[in-house]
Parts: structure tokens; C-alpha cells; sequence
């Protein structure tokens, strides 16, 4: 809303300059976001640019604000006087109004003015308009532009000869009904779009925009003025579903509620300007129906209640004081206030709205700082809260740097990543994207995670290693479109408590990508050792699930298009599966630009968090010394290691402590197709010293198990 | 006699002299001290000297050998001093190389500002909720008192996957799940994902975080509200920080109100980030509407609450002085090593 600083003294008095003014406004909650010089010629204006809310839809006049300076200012606005010579004969004779959709159209009041002289309005008009942010057009358009910005009812001025009949009837549009609006676009009109209409044809969408075919020309002589209400919901629902960019001037104000006891006023003022700037002669009376007047609402303020509310101790006339400069009639009965609410403040709905108005004019920053004296539970993290801390500390020392990545992504992007035109199918979709870049929510965080990779790859970064705790979603339940509208049903109906299930299922995942090093130099370490590679990624994840203290774990092979074939493997926790980490398939990283070889993994991490232990125990230290033995192995490729391990736990007696490859070698001395595993094994026992015969005696049943359960040869 | 004694010295000391390290050292001892060494070769046997000579030979004999004891010991411990030092300088490194260690990762700035305010509201014994960003329109809008065409929802550009479901555009949706499921008192901050229909440039993304605080109990006041914030704004942002209250609108609360803090970088005093106002704006709050509290079953009239909202990229923009928000969703690591 601008507010030209001149233009407004005409309403009220009040001695602040522009920027003072600005900041007072500001403090009463209509913020002035920029002040600048706006003169034309030798007339001096300042224009506030203030941002007003949406339910000050009061404040979108030069009056409304009049009301504001006015309480602040502590003086009175004073009101165009509006006199009216009605030289014609009577409107009635030549106009009829019919309101046919009393809901989306309560009021509509109409003048007649004949005789105008289509031209230029005045320069001071133009100036003010100007300043207004209005375009001048010509004097007829300007007074209805004029008037609005004065009062803040949007008035519309029809060719009266062009309206068939002499007819306005406020209906609801019919099937395929179509108007071109004064934009020169045609709009196609639904059956629940308000419209004006003369006897056969719509000639208005109902304070959105007029039709071109009944606008004023240079032609016009007899002007017809509308000056109605519409219900504010409605408005904006039509600008919306006729696709208009912005709303106009007149719709943006009726979206936001237009004072329904105005209309005749401003019809009378516009008249009275048209007389007074285009030579017209005004018709006798108005054509005002209304059938279901919107009565003003009556409040109460329990002064008590105001108080406790805010945090004050103001009597009851400092409060009605404060009401009574907004213009608001306030009455005193057994100690509350009863406010008559007049039909201009329509956001004026209950009784903590009267209490927002005494805080607004009291100042904010009047109202003591306290502190609630009910702090006395404890805050704190829940348990998921806790584990995700200490997952992501965990993943931060182990040297990967956390990113946040969109959530909203693409079919395209999915597609590269390697996903199944089904998969993408069954994403949850938006229907109203901003573009397909943005149009999809992930089902996975892998995608994302290969971009940012890939965007560090091409800055040239040598060493990257990342995760992201986010969300993935999936499965939309269709069937909540029918629990929503009973939600909105029982808020109508004023039933509490909806307790709605979530739409969707939203997963915490975890998902990380390693090339490269965690060394912050790597001078004289050997490359190969210090690069990442399939069983850092695997540690890593060991390294996870110790963190969570989760045992019952398995990591077995398996192939994932996303993966290379011979380095992937799936985690399974509780005897489900619910990660998968590996090398990156070639292919795909190339399709990325990434020629390094890339290590990753996404996990569930709901799934890990269900099964952690949150408790720890201690275990007494040992008393009695280790029995250290070493055992190398050369076993067909073909027998993973999990088997060789296994085998010896279960031979190895019920004192084995710890088992640990210490070496993995092929190469000269050992056939091909075979290879070498050495193991560190650690034997304790609690209660005594362990003899060498004893453990000797395991060692034996090792070998021997190796040998005739692995076929494995054991080295000497 | 006494010539040839000196001779001996002379020579003796020559080859311990000639030693240039301990090996060539040991060499010298066997050659002047050993069995067949020069002292015991050259030196005069005292059986074969005249008995008047005696007491002269032997002084000499004696003065000798202690001399090339002597001369010997020294070079020993010049060259064990010398052995020293040549092993030490041996051991040297070059401290000027650069230092190597497992390099910690980086918690994403983001993170870093939200876990400082979940640690400061969590100190004041606030719970931390969550809630679905799949959301559907009643606890986005209705429940919250924005009701279908309400031009509230001008601000509230949303994406809509049915047309009762939406990603929320507030993480206010939590209070009321929260609301349903707990009996008062309520005291949460929400913190998570929200969404706009906005194209993404400098200072827009569609995606951004929130977090939201809720306090609802018997007697709470605006006062409350002031001095919970203020609290808030003092940990966050220094001590000395003032803060400033003015009338906004949201469609839950009532009062509502715009909370500025008095700028960090210039102390109110007006620089280039307040533009020159001394005011930083950072978050909206009010007390929570009667209709809010009436929608979730509560008692309007015995309860009374107070709500917040704060954006969590324009903190971290604010506090670390980034200019563009779309370098927090790029995860580019030269940004992300800095924090």
C-alpha cells in the first residue's frame, strides 16, 4: 500500500515527518518497508510504501491509515464531506439491480450519472494516482480509482448504454459463459465464478476485472457506478482458478474484505467527483440491495482477561481509551467493555482480537519482559533425537563431512541414478511442481548424494567423503483425501482432536560417499593403503553399529544395479535387510563424469535405531594373561572368510577372546585360485591361568577343522 | 734413551690423533696400548736398564704412558661426543613439513545453528517434536486457522500432491499434532524441513528449515513470550543483545508479532547488515490462538500459550555471513569445510 504523506494530511493532523511517520506505523504493526521523495512537477509528495497484513484489509486506504495516524497522533480523521446535487430524475426508472447469489454477493450498490465529458482528469488527481501507484486513464476511470484509494471500496464505472436492459444482476456464471475482461483476455467462466450481468450477458467478473465490452470510451456519456461487496474467499479463489498473474487493484482488496457498510458512501463520493470533474448530472438516489445485511458484531473485553494475558496491569478506561481512538464504540457494563465493532474492522472476530488492539496501541515494547513461572519439567532429547547425535559425531570422526541435499527432485535425476521407470512411477509427485527439476520426492538419497560428488569432483577436490541423515518417502496413502475433508468437516463443526495418521511413510535414512583419503596429508603413506576402498566403507559401517551397540548383524554379497557386481554387499540387522554399500558401478559414476572409483552406502537408520541398545554395562577387566597364537591358512578363493572364521570360533573351545585377520595374501608360493589368511587369536579364561597344553590342544582342532572342513592347508 | 721414549710418545699421540672416528679409534688403542702395541714394543724393558738409570726411566716410562692414556681418553670421548651428535642430527626432521592426521568431518552449518537452539531451548526444558513434511491440509492450514482461501495463504505458496495434501509450508503443523496427542502443559520446539513454491535464486529455495517452539500452559502471558525470546536472543546472540517486538500477523496467534534483534556486527548502531536500521528481523511468535487451542480440544479459557518461528538458513546466513542460500543445498566442500 503506498501512502503519499501529502495526500493523507488531508484526513487527519499529525506532526511527524515522513520517516517518523513511517516508524509509527510501523510500531502499530503496518510496516513501512521504504520511504521515497515521489514529486512531479512543483508538487512535493513522499510516498510510504507500507506492507499491510492480510487481515487489515481496513488499512488498504488512505482512510484506514487516516485511522491508525489518528489514534496514534491522538486526533480525529476527518471525513470527505460528501454532498450530493442529484439533479436527474430517479435511478430507479432507468437501473434495476438483482442479486441472485446472496452468499458470494451480499451487497451492490449502484449510481447513475449522466452527461459526462470523457477527458483527462485533473493534474493534481493524475498526480495523486501517480503516487497511489494508479495509472491515469481518463477522468471517469481516475475518480473510481481515486475513490477507492481514498476509501478502500473498488468501484467500477459501466457504459450504461452498453448494459442491456438497464439491468445488473449479481449471479453465479453459466455453463461456458465466456467474457473478455478489459485486459483483452478471454476468460472462461465456471459455474461457481461470480459475475455481473446485465439482462443477457455477463459484462464483469465480480471484483476481479470488468468486461471490455461495457468499459467507458471517450464515447460514454451516462456512467453507471458499482460499488459493491463480495465475499472475500470467493475473490480469490477466482482470480486464482482464471489465472490472473496478480490480482487487479479491486480484487486484491475484496480478497481481503472491503468494508460492507461503504458502498453507498463511496458510490456518493465517486458521483459527487464525477459532477464536480466531468460535468455530469447525478440521477436521484441509489440503487442499494442488500438483502441480508451483515450486522456489526458485538464484543466483549473482560479487562481482567486483557491483562493476564499480556502481562499487565492497565484499568479498564486506559483500555477503552485505547479502543475508542481506533474508532471503536466501546460501552462499559459491570466492568467489561462491549465493543460495538464497526463493519470496517471486520479481522475484529473475538475477544483476544480487542486484546491484540490494546497491546497494538499500548506498544510491544511497553509490556514487561517475564519469564514463565511453569518452566519446572525437564527439556530434553528423545531417544532417536540422542542416537542421531551420536551417529552423526561418529560419522564426523570418522572424517565425512555432512551435507543437506534437496529432497525434491527430478524423474531425470532418478532415471540417471539408475532407477526403474516403475520406481519413478510409484515416487510421490507434486501436482503443482514449479518444473520437473522439482517434482518428485526421493525414494532414495543416493541420487543426491552422487550429484554432490559429482559436484566436487568437477571443483577438482581430491578427497570426498560425505553423509546425509535425511528422509526418503514413499508410499502415499491415497485413501487420506477422504480423511482430510472429515478433518475440515469436524473443525467446521467445531469437533477437536482429528488425530490423523501421516500420509506418507517417511524414512530416516543415512547414505555417505568416500573417495579418496581422510588424511590431511598423505607424503610418504602408501597410496593404496590410505585410499578408500570397499572395507573402509564396510568399517565404517562395523564402526556404526558398534556405536548403536547392535550385534545381531550379517553383511552377505548381492547385486544392485547401482553397485559394481563383484563389490556389494547388503546389511541385514534383526534378519532384514535394510542397507546396501559397495563400490559404485563404473557405468553409473560415468554417467556422473566421476572416473575415480567411488565407495558407498545408504542405510535405514528408523531400522538400526529399532533395533540399538541404549544400555551399557561393564564388564570386569581381566586378571588372567592372554594366550597369543598365530595361524596362517591357504584356502581356495572360492570360501569366504566368514566360513573360515566360523569354523575355527566353533572349534576353538569356549576360550577364545579375540579373532583377528592379521594378513590376506596371493602370489608366489601359493597356487593360483588360492590364497592366505592369517589369524591373530587371543585365548583368556577368567577364572585361571590357561595352560599351553590346553590351548595348544584348540590350535590342534583348528588346524584340523581348517583342513577337513575348508580344505585349507594350514602354513607352518 | 730419553730421545727414544719421546719418540715413542710422539707417535703414540700421532695415532690416536689420526683417529677420525671410533673404529679408527679402537685401530690406535691395539696399535699403541695392545700386546704388540707401541708401548709395550718400543718402550725399554726396565730388566734391560742400568740400574742407576732406573728411576729416571721409569718416571719417564710412567709420564708417557699416562700422557697417551690420557690423550687417548679425550679423543675417545671427542669422538664418542662427535658419534653423538652425528646420530642425533641422524634423527633430525624437518619441522617445517606439513603435519598429517585423520581429518574430522564437518557438521553441516545448518546443523551447527539448529543444534545451538535446540540446545538453548532445551536448557529452558523444551522437548524437541517432529513431524511428517508429507502433511495434509488440516494441520498445514485449517487446524492453524487459515482456512481454505484465506489470504494468508498468499505467503504460503504450496506444493500440493492431492488436493487435501500438501509438503508443509510451516513446521507450525507439529504444534497441533502435538496438541492432539498430549495434555497440557505443552512445551516443544519443532525443528525440520518446510517448503514453499518458490524458484530458487540468492535468497529463495523451495526447500528450507525451521524451527518452531510452543508453550502452552495455565497463565502464560505476553510477557512470557518477550522474556523467553529475550532469553533466547541473549544466548544466541551475546549478552548484550536488546530486542524489539512489533505487531505482525499470522493467522494462529493472537497477538502476533515481529521480533527484531538489535544488530550483532555494528551494536545497533547501523551498518550493512541491518541496512543501516540497527534491527535485525528473526522471527515471528504471538500468542497461540484460541481457535488453535479450541481445534485441538483444549480449554481455551484456562489455557493460554505462546508460539515462534524462525527461519534457519537466515540464522546461519545472519550469524556466519553468507550471502547466498543456495550454497547451503550445493554441499560444495570448500564451503562446507569452513564451519
Amino acid at each position: 500500500m503506498r501512502i503519499p504523506y501529502h495526500w493523507l494530511q488531508d484526513y487527519v493532523d499529525f506532526d511527524l515527518s515522513p520517516e517518523d511517520l513511517g516508524e509509527a506505523l510501523t510500531n502499530r504493526g503496518l510496516e513501512v518497508e521504504e520511504i521515497y521523495p515521489f514529486s512531479q512537477g512543483d508538487r512535493e509528495e513522499f510516498v510510504l510504501d507500507a506492507k499491510i497484513t492480510p487481515n487489515r484489509g481496513d488499512c488498504l486506504s488512505l482512510l484506514g491509515i487516516a485511522r491508525e495516524v489518528a489514534s496514534l497522533a491522538g486526533t480525529k480523521v476527518q471525513y470527505p464531506t460528501v454532498s450530493l446535487q442529484e439533479t436527474g430524475g430517479s435511478i430507479h426508472d432507468e437501473v434495476q439491480v438483482h442479486i441472485e447469489a446472496p452468499e458470494l454477493g451480499p451487497r451492490y450498490s449502484a449510481r447513475l450519472v449522466k452527461g459526462v465529458t470523457v477527458g483527462p482528469s485533473p493534474e493534481w488527481m493524475q498526480a495523486r494516482l501517480l503516487a497511489g501507484g494508479m495509472r491515469p486513464i481518463n477522468n471517469i476511470v481516475d475518480i473510481t480509482n481515486y475513490v477507492m484509494l481514498e476509501t478502500g471500496q473498488p468501484l467500477h464505472a459501466f457504459d450504461y448504454h452498453l448494459l442491456r436492459g438497464g439491468q445488473i444482476i449479481v449471479r453465479t456464471a453459466r455453463e461456458g459463459e465466456v467474457l473478455v475482461t478489459i485486459d483483452g483476455k478471454e476468460r472462461l467462466l465456471q459455474t461457481h465464478h461470480l459475475v455481473i450481468a446485465d439482462a443477457e450477458v455477463p459484462v464483469a467478473v465480480a471484483g476481479v476485472m470488468g468486461g471490455a465490452d461495457s468499459e467507458v470510451t471517450e464515447q460514454t456519456r451516462d456512467v453507471l457506478i458499482e460499488s459493491a461487496h463480495f465475499q472475500p474467499a470467493s475473490i480469490r479463489r477466482t482470480v486464482r482458478e482464471l489465472g490472473f498473474e496478480v490480482p487487479s487493484e479491486a480484487a486484491y482488496r475484496f480478497s481481503r474484505r472491503v468494508d460492507p457498510g461503504g458502498t453507498v458512501r463511496a458510490a456518493d463520493r465517486a458521483a459527487q467527483l464525477m459532477a464536480e470533474l466531468a460535468g455530469g448530472q447525478i440521477q436521484h438516489g441509489v440503487c442499494d440491495v442488500y438483502p441480508q445485511p451483515i450486522e456489526p458484531v458485538t464484543l466483549t473485553l473482560r479487562p481482567e482477561r486483557c491483562n493476564r494475558l499480556l502481562g499487565l496491569n492497565l484499568q479498564a478506561e486506559e483500555m477503552a481509551a485505547m479502543l475508542r481512538s481506533l474508532e471503536l464504540p466501546v460501552s462499559q457494563q459491570d466492568g467489561l467493555l462491549v465493543v460495538q465493532v464497526p463493519t470496517f474492522r471486520g479481522d475484529l472476530l473475538r475477544e483476544v482480537d480487542l486484546i491484540e488492539e490494546v497491546a497494538r496501541v499500548y506498544g510491544y515494547d511497553r509490556i514487561p519482559e517475564t519469564h514463565p513461572l511453569t518452566l519446572t519439567a525437564q527439556g530434553g532429547l528423545n531417544r532417536i533425537q540422542k542416537l542421531e547425535r551420536r551417529v552423526r559425531e561418529m560419522l564426523l570422526g570418522a572424517g565425512l563431512t555432512e551435507i543437506n541435499t534437496f529432497s525434491l527432485t527430478s524423474p531425470t535425476a532418478l532415471a540417471r541414478a539408475g532407477l526403474s521407470e516403475e520406481e519413478i512411477a510409484g515416487c510421490i509427485r507434486m501436482k503443482n511442481a514449479l518444473s520437473e527439476e522439482y517434482s518428485l520426492l526421493r525414494p532414495t538419497l543416493l541420487p543426491s548424494l552422487l550429484e554432490t560428488v559429482a559436484r566436487n569432483v568437477a571443483q577438482r577436490i581430491a578427497d570426498i567423503r560425505v553423509f546425509e541423515m535425511g528422509r526418503i518417502y514413499r508410499d502415499l496413502d491415497r485413501d487420506m483425501r477422504n480423511e482430510a475433508a472429515i478433518a475440515a468437516g469436524r473443525v467446521a463443526t467445531g469437533r477437536a482432536a482429528a488425530q490423523l495418521p501421516q500420509p506418507a511413510t517417511e524414512k530416516r535414512v543415512l547414505a555417505g560417499a568416500l573417495i579418496g583419503t581422510a588424511w590431511s596429508a598423505t607424503w610418504n603413506l602408501d597410496a593404496a593403503t590410505v585410499q578408500a576402498d570397499f572395507y573402509e566403507v564396510k568399517g565404517l559401517l562395523e564402526q556404526l553399529l558398534a556405536e548403536l551397540r547392535i550385534a545381531d548383524y550379517e553383511v552377505l554379497r548381492c547385486q544392485d544395479r547401482a553397485f559394481h557386481p563383484g563389490r556389494c554387499a547388503e546389511l541385514r540387522v534383526g534378519g532384514q535387510v535394510c542397507g546396501r554399500f559397495g563400490e559404485i558401478h563404473r557405468d553409473l559414476a560415468a554417467r556422473y563424469d566421476i572416473e575415480r572409483r567411488v565407495y558407498a552406502f545408504e542405510v535405514d537408520l528408523d531400522h538400526l535405531f529399532d533395533h540399538a541398545t541404549d544400555t551399557c554395562r561393564f564388564s570386569p577387566l581381566p586378571i588372567y594373561p592372554p594366550a597369543l597364537r598365530d595361524i596362517a591358512v591357504v584356502v581356495s578363493q572360492e570360501v569366504p572368510a566368514a566360513r573360515l572364521a566360523e569354523v575355527i570360533r566353533r572349534h576353538a573351545g569356549e576360550f577364545l577372546e579375540e579373532l583377528q585377520v592379521f594378513d590376506v595374501y596371493t602370489g608366489p608360493g601359493i597356487p593360483p585360485g588360492y590364497r592366505s589368511i592369517a589369524y591373530a587369536l587371543t585365548f583368556r579364561s577368567s577364572q585361571r591361568t590357561l595352560t599351553d597344553e590346553e590351548v595348544d590342544a584348540a590350535m590342534q582342532r583348528i588346524r584340523q577343522a581348517l583342513e577337513s572342513e575348508c580344505g585349507g592347508r594350514i602354513r607352518e | 734413551m730419553e730421545a727414544a721414549i719421546k719418540q715413542v710418545e710422539t707417535e703414540a699421540l700421532a695415532h690416536i690423533a689420526a683417529a677420525e672416528d671410533l673404529a679408527a679409534l679402537e685401530r690406535a688403542r691395539q696399535a699403541v696400548f695392545g700386546r704388540r702395541g707401541l708401548l709395550a714394543s718400543r718402550l725399554p724393558d726396565m730388566k734391560n736398564v742400568p740400574p742407576d738409570q732406573r728411576p729416571l726411566v721409569g718416571r719417564l716410562r710412567n709420564e708417557v704412558q699416562r700422557a697417551v692414556q690420557a690423550a687417548f681418553e679425550a679423543r675417545r670421548a671427542e669422538l664418542e661426543k662427535a658419534a653423538a651428535e652425528a646420530a642425533r642430527r641422524a634423527e633430525e626432521l624437518d619441522v617445517t613439513l606439513p603435519g598429517r592426521l585423520l581429518r574430522r568431518g564437518r557438521k553441516h552449518p545448518l546443523t551447527l545453528v539448529l543444534e545451538e537452539i535446540v540446545d538453548i531451548f532445551v536448557g529452558m526444558g523444551f522437548t524437541v517434536a517432529e513431524g511428517p513434511e508429507v502433511e495434509l491440509e488440516y494441520y498445514n492450514f485449517i487446524a492453524l486457522n487459515i482456512p481454505p482461501d484465506h489470504p494468508a495463504r498468499d505467503d504460503h505458496d504450496s506444493f500440493y500432491i492431492t488436493d487435501h495434501l500438501l509438503l508443509r509450508t510451516e513446521t507450525s503443523a507439529v504444534q497441533i499434532r502435538t496438541m492432539e496427542k498430549q495434555d497440557p502443559p505443552v512445551r516443544i520446539i519443532a525443528p525440520g524441513r518446510v517448503y514453499r513454491r518458490d524458484a530458487v535464486d540468492a535468497t529463495h529455495t523451495h526447500t528450507f528449515h525451521q524451527v518452531e517452539g510452543l508453550l502452552v500452559d495455565e497463565n502464560i502471558t505476553f510477557g512470557d513470550l518477550k522474556g523467553t525470546l529475550h532469553s533466547f536472543a541473549r544466548a544466541m546472540f551475546g549478552a548484550d543483545v536488546r530486542m524489539r517486538f512489533r505487531p505482525d500477523h499470522f493467522p494462529f496467534t493472537e497477538p502476533s508479532a515481529e521480533a527484531s534483534i538489535s544488530c550483532f556486527a555494528c551494536g545497533g548502531s547501523g551498518c550493512g547488515l541491518c541496512k543501516q536500521t540497527g534491527w535485525i528481523e528473526v522471527l515471528g511468535c504471538g500468542m497461540v490462538h484460541p481457535q488453535v487451542l479450541e481445534n485441538c480440544g483444549y480449554d481455551s479459557e484456562r489455557l493460554t500459550g505462546y508460539a515462534f518461528g524462525m527461519g534457519l538458513e537466515r540464522l546461519a546466513m545472519l550469524k556466519y555471513g553468507i550471502p547466498d542460500i543456495r550454497l547451503f543445498f550445493e554441499n560444495d566442500l570448500r564451503f562446507l569445510r569452513q564451519f
